[in-house]
């Protein structure tokens, strides 16, 4: 019998065999539609990403102000000092639909709160002052909502050290920061890393949701080998510990360039690489990617190169697609994910869908001429 | 007494190591037996900067070991500064560059800017989030033989053919040479928008302008 969505997609999570190789996208990236509804009724899944806390900083004052257009300026006045923020925003935001930006894009950052080396005392503070308290009710509805027709995957902030370096600290600085004033880098991913294992993971840990995302954004030109080694596997082990008790799986959404951690990454205890961008974007073939990380599920990034920048090329896209397979053969542990973009054209994702389809589990070396001859 | 070309490996081998204090040594030792500053530069610290180069190729070095590597040459530069007789070090070529309108990722232009100048480019970095019409000033007014583009993102990308689709309506295309960069960008999309080179590889796109300004090509 058929697979629901939802059945695929968690009996491949638990390293079982599914009747074929999900293909899902994630729910706020899939532009609704006729060809989505399409697609989601020939098998295409939904993941679904909510928070499961709430965070807030006490004994301080946040202030916000205009920055010019799309542009917000945020102030942090803490009893130790103030430091501030620039957020850009996409366009249209507060404009459209009461007051959202009509793609829901996270704001990105043109100014950041370490400026200067005494910002980081002040930033300090704020991370010794943030408080967590769980917030189910996003994965609890989303999981009623969504029946069989995908999963909630909860999440977390980003790892500690990755947060210091893409939230609070400009890269440039954050290397030169990390050289020369290791101590006082090291000593802020030290306090957030503890507020994490002692307050956040354990909220994780008993959110309802099967997935939580414990990291993102992983690619070794920013997280070099020893960077990678000294900072984010410690926090991912502790979260383990936490985590894989209660049965839940962890999840880092690695969409980077992943050749150079590629032991790193089998030594650690995450389950699912989220995000996993195959050549030509990525830099890591799929088959060696799975040889090395024996127990671990790929949800494969379809590159938006492939996908997306040349318009619509079904063709291409399925000769890629049929092309990818072939080195997953038998086809365990993966799931295709449409894109981490949302502006995929329907044919393209049609393309994909019309391919999985035919991705029957076990996969075979048969199926894939098979597939060639569809063409 | 050290030699001349044991000076210039000094340097370059003290940089490639990403160890300021043993490159600072060596190029006060060139100083003090004479070598032209010029030619410090050109045989010592550019040279220096390609082992840096050819290791984050070869994944032995990565962002955080460029940045080092560009502080150490700035830092470097400023000991030469003094010594250097005005108009003699030339620069190679110019270069303007910038990350495309809606985009404002500067990690892969930024690492691009570095090798540049460490090659002995002059670059003029318009920054993040350039609007067309900011590229086709840029290139009237500083005159690069070279227009540098990039985009992380597959929705900014197309905003690079604008950029050219420009430069050809306003006879400025032929002039010079466009290099495309970015994780989303082929070769096939920039042929399909009309550059002359992409590539993700800064390295192969550095030696790429070198090769346009040393054998002198025009557009």
């Amino acid at each position: 019998m058929m697979m629901t969505a939802r059945e695929r997609l968690l009996t491949t999570l638990r390293g079982g065999l599914a009747d074929r190789i999900p293909i899902a996208g994630f729910d706020r990236h899939l532009l609704q539609g006729d060809k989505e509804r399409e697609a989601r009724n020939r098998g295409l899944g939904l993941i679904c990403h909510r928070p499961c806390y709430i965070e807030s900083i006490l004994n301080t004052e946040v202030l916000t102000k205009s920055g010019g257009p799309n542009t917000q300026v945020k102030i942090y006045n803490t009893p130790v000092g103030s430091v501030s923020e620039v957020l850009s925003y996409g366009a249209g935001y507060g404009i459209a639909l009461f007051g959202r930006d009509w793609q829901g894009v996270v704001p990105r950052r043109k100014e950041f709160l370490v400026k200067k080396p005494e910002d980081y005392k002040v930033l300090k503070y704020i991370v010794e002052n943030l408080h967590y308290e769980p917030y189910y009710f996003a994965i609890e509805d989303q999981i009623k909502r969504i029946g069989e027709d995908g999963i909630v995957v909860a999440t977390l902030p980003y790892e500690p050290m990755q947060r210091i370096l893409i939230e609070f600290v400009d890269w440039k600085r954050f290397y030169i920061d990390l050289m020369k004033n290791r101590e006082t880098v090291e000593e802020i991913y030290e306090i957030l890393k503890d507020k994490y294992v002692k307050e956040l993971y354990p909220i994780a840990a008993n959110s309802p949701a099967e997935v939580v995302m414990v990291g993102a954004n992983i690619d070794s030109i920013l997280v070099n080998p020893p960077l990678f080694e000294r900072y984010y596997i410690p926090p991912y082990e502790e979260c383990a510990e936490i985590l894989h008790p209660k049965g839940k799986m962890l999840n880092v959404h690695m969409d980077g360039r992943l050749k150079a951690l590629k032991d790193h990454i089998a030594k650690t205890r995450l389950d699912v690489i989220e995000a996993f961008t195959p050549p030509p974007m990525g830099d890591l073939p799929i088959n060696e990617a799975l040889n090395m990380w024996r127990g671990k599920v790929l949800w494969i990034n379809f590159p938006s190169t492939i996908s997306t920048l040349m318009g619509p090329s079904p063709q291409n896209v399925k000769k890629y697609l049929i092309d990818l397979l072939e080195q997953t053969i038998p086809g365990e542990r993966i799931t295709l994910i449409v894109s981490t973009e949302n502006r995929v054209p329907a044919e393209n994702m049609m393309a994909m869908v019309e391919i999985m389809e035919k991705a029957k589990l076990p996969l075979t070396k048969e199926a894939i001429e098979e597939m060639r001859r569809s063409i | 007494m050290v030699s001349k070309e044991e000076v210039l490996e000094g340097i370059r081998q003290s940089i490639g190591a990403l160890d300021f204090e043993g490159a600072s040594k060596s190029l006060k030792d060139a100083l003090n037996i004479g070598i032209d500053p010029a030619e410090i530069i050109t045989d010592g610290v550019s040279k220096g900067e390609e082992i840096v180069g050819q290791k984050f190729e070869r994944n032995e070095y990565f962002l955080s070991e460029l940045i080092m590597a560009g502080e150490m040459t700035k830092q470097l530069l400023d000991i030469l500064k003094p010594h250097i007789e005005k108009g003699k070090v030339k620069p190679k070529g110019r270069v303007v560059i910038g990350t495309v309108e809606g985009d404002i990722h500067d990690i892969g232009k930024n690492i691009v800017i570095m090798f540049l100048q460490s090659r002995g480019f002059d670059v003029v970095d318009l920054g993040v989030d350039v609007p067309v019409d900011k590229f086709i000033a840029a290139v009237k007014e500083h005159e690069p033989q070279i227009l540098a583009m990039s985009a992380l993102m597959t929705l900014t990308a197309p905003v690079m053919g604008d950029v050219i689709k420009r430069l050809t309506e306003t006879s400025l295309r032929s002039k010079i040479k466009v290099i495309i960069g970015g994780a989303p960008t082929t070769p096939e999309f920039g042929k399909s928008i009309g550059a002359d080179y992409q590539t993700t590889d800064p390295v192969k796109g550095v030696e790429k302008c070198l090769e346009w300004v040393e054998s002198g090509v025009d557009g």
